[in-house]
């Protein structure tokens, strides 16, 4: 009697399906349970730093011309290569242009990337891996054989080879990025899927009569939403790098637009005369894909202390 | 054990068909007639044309010219370049995979000798000063962009102190910042991996069996704890190899190192397509094999896969 009743309510009631691992739906335990997290983010003060400097990098890519004391397009050959002078803390690069304007417009190119190309790899990743675990069989050994090619790939061959064939451009680098680096959400999630598809509450709820896309938007996917939250923010992470390589290698954005990795191209140039201009884009690049990392690092923790290493 | 290889093997011919079909399918979309970059300036008739075609088979329906470059691929042809013309690809590119592959040997070789008895020992004194300073370099290591540690080393190495020369492969010298450079991502990553692995595994009760049974420390920490902690680090270490590739790429470019990494972009900035896809496969070979060939280490430390 008592089991019947508590499988009927795993079987309206989805917020409380998940073990206590549910994130999804209204109501009062799936607010207790954000509240859990962000108490274990908390304690993390690295992960605290990190996303106080994420928040402050979000605002300068937001309006760069706020903070851009020149314009960090127009080159100004009169005085290249200036070394750093109060008026140019960064000094001047090699066409004369203010380096620390640069870095503040190079802010927003990276977290665009950055950001929208982790949207695109986390849509296609989860979908793939939801649908090859949920599904299974003759699906899941096709989908698999994709998702083992594109990880065979040295990322950076294929993303050259994409760029050279379709031409290197801002939004073409993002999508690019974005439909290469999704064989890590869909490896997670198809793992994950596959060991919630055989659960009593799945089983209820198909023999209530939902449908399949009922059932993995509601049963299996929040299952799967710490994980993934987790792996797309240490992907922000991996794509602003990798963004900086290619635009270093000059396959990705193209001058005058300034990329962290296109300046570093710039200053390998003329790195025996001019230094001080391979300064500042490393160092953002290393501050906030170490920050990231921190921050994935702390939700990682917070969202599942099993993984803790 | 001898059918689940055989099961790698066929995954792998699969995946490496998917990998050649979709190179040669997007080197037909590149730009550029591949007649236009043979013929270059000179004028030629709408008859020369058609022989040129025919000669180079490109008058063949698309599916044909796969099939016959993937057969000629095979057996070792690697079609001729454009840019240094006539030159067979296969020459271009085992000169120049010699030194890739000694710098991509000479680089994990140096990161596993650093990272894997750093994580160990930091495991082994958890939360002590190494420790943290191992954790520390975990985190930073991966955030590091090797191209721009490469300029920094040339900057400092090169440009200032004059001791180490900043390109090209003629002596022992050239070798260090090009191995560095491509070992540090490395180092950060295995650190943490054999530091978490290691810590995992000397919780577990057989490790608190062998020292109740009075082996020494070192003994109990030798037999039972590292070589059950190095099955995660195999792994891991054959699925670095595709980033290792991409690495060497950047590596190659800032030290106008004579490799395979360095071919590939000159390749494709003069848009030599067969360079580009002989190059592009030879990556996705390296990774395969390189997969395998864990599965089976694997098979080989941990007893429990070979019964599987």
């Amino acid at each position: 009697m008592s089991s019947r009743e508590a499988q009927a309510r795993t079987a309206t009631a989805p917020e409380t399906s998940g073990e206590g691992e549910s994130l999804t739906g209204a109501g009062r335990e799936h607010r207790t349970e954000w509240q859990r997290t962000w108490r274990r983010f908390k304690k993390f003060k690295p992960g605290i730093v990190a996303a106080g400097f994420i928040l402050i990098l979000c605002i300068i890519a937001l309006v760069p011309g706020i903070f851009e004391p020149y314009d960090p397009i127009q080159p100004f050959p009169a005085l290249r290569g200036e070394s750093p002078t109060l008026e140019h803390p960064f000094g001047r690069d090699d066409i004369g242009r203010d380096i620390l304007s640069r870095i503040i417009r190079g802010t927003r190119v990276a977290l665009t990337v950055g950001v929208f190309s982790t949207l695109i790899s986390l849509a296609v990743g989860v979908t793939v891996g939801l649908v090859s675990g949920y599904f299974g069989g003759l699906i899941d050994a096709v989908l698999s054989r994709f998702v083992d090619a594109l990880m065979a790939f040295p990322i950076l061959v294929l993303l050259i080879v994409l760029a050279a064939v379709l031409g290197p451009s801002f939004w073409m680098t993002v999508v690019v990025i974005g439909l290469t680096v999704w064989s890590t959400y869909a490896r997670v999630v198809r793992a994950d899927v596959m060991s919630v598809r055989n659960r009593d509450y799945v089983f209820a709820a198909r023999a209530l009569g939902a449908t399949n896309t009922r059932i993995i938007a509601r049963h299996v996917l929040p299952n799967v939403v710490g994980p993934v939250i987790v792996i797309g923010t240490l992907s922000v992470g991996s794509i602003i790098i990798l963004e900086a390589a290619l635009s270093f290698l000059g396959f990705g954005i193209q001058r005058p637009t300034p990329s962290w990795g296109n300046m570093l191209a710039d200053a390998r140039t003329h790195i025996q005369t001019f230094p001080h201009i391979a300064y500042p884009p490393g160092i953002m690049i290393f501050l906030t894909v170490l920050a990231f990392n921190l921050v994935g690092d702390g939700l990682r923790d917070a969202l599942d202390p099993r993984q803790r290493d | 054990m001898l059918s689940f290889l055989i099961q790698r093997l066929f995954q792998g011919i699969i995946v490496l068909f998917i990998v050649t079909f979709f190179t040669f399918g997007l080197m037909q979309l590149a730009p550029g007639d591949p007649i236009d970059v043979m013929v270059g300036e000179a004028i030629i008739t709408d008859e020369q044309i058609e022989l040129i075609q025919q000669k180079w088979g490109l008058d063949r329906p698309w599916y044909e010219q796969y099939f016959t470059w993937l057969s000629n691929f095979v057996q070792g042809d690697f079609g001729r370049s454009v840019v240094r013309t006539g030159v067979p690809v296969s020459e271009m590119v085992t000169e120049a995979m010699g030194p890739t592959l000694k710098l991509n040997v000479m680089a994990i070789s140096l990161a596993m000798g650093l990272a894997i008895p750093a994580g160990i020992i930091a495991a082994v004194k958890q939360f002590s000063i190494f420790d943290s300073s191992i954790m520390v370099w975990a985190s930073a290591g991966v955030a590091l962009p090797n191209f721009w540690v490469g300029l920094m080393l040339i900057v400092f190495f090169s440009n200032q102190l004059g001791w180490l020369p900043s390109y090209g492969t003629g002596s022992w010298k050239n070798w260090i910042m090009p191995v560095v450079v491509l070992a540090i991502n490395e180092t950060a990553i295995l650190a943490r991996l054999t530091r978490g692995s290691t810590l995992e595994v000397i919780n577990q009760e057989y490790v608190t069996t062998a020292r109740a049974k009075g082996l020494s420390e070192r003994v109990v920490l030798v037999r039972h704890v590292v070589r059950n902690a190095m099955l995660p680090i195999v792994t891991v270490v054959g699925l670095r190899v595709a980033f290792l590739l991409s690495g060497t790429i950047v590596v190659e470019t800032i030290f106008a190192f004579p490799g395979i990494g360095r071919l590939f972009i000159q390749s494709v900035d003069r848009l030599d397509y067969q360079v580009i896809q002989a190059i592009t496969v030879m990556f996705v070979l390296f990774v395969i094999v390189a997969n395998i060939l864990t599965d089976l280490l694997y098979g080989v430390i941990d007893p429990r896969i070979r019964v599987k």
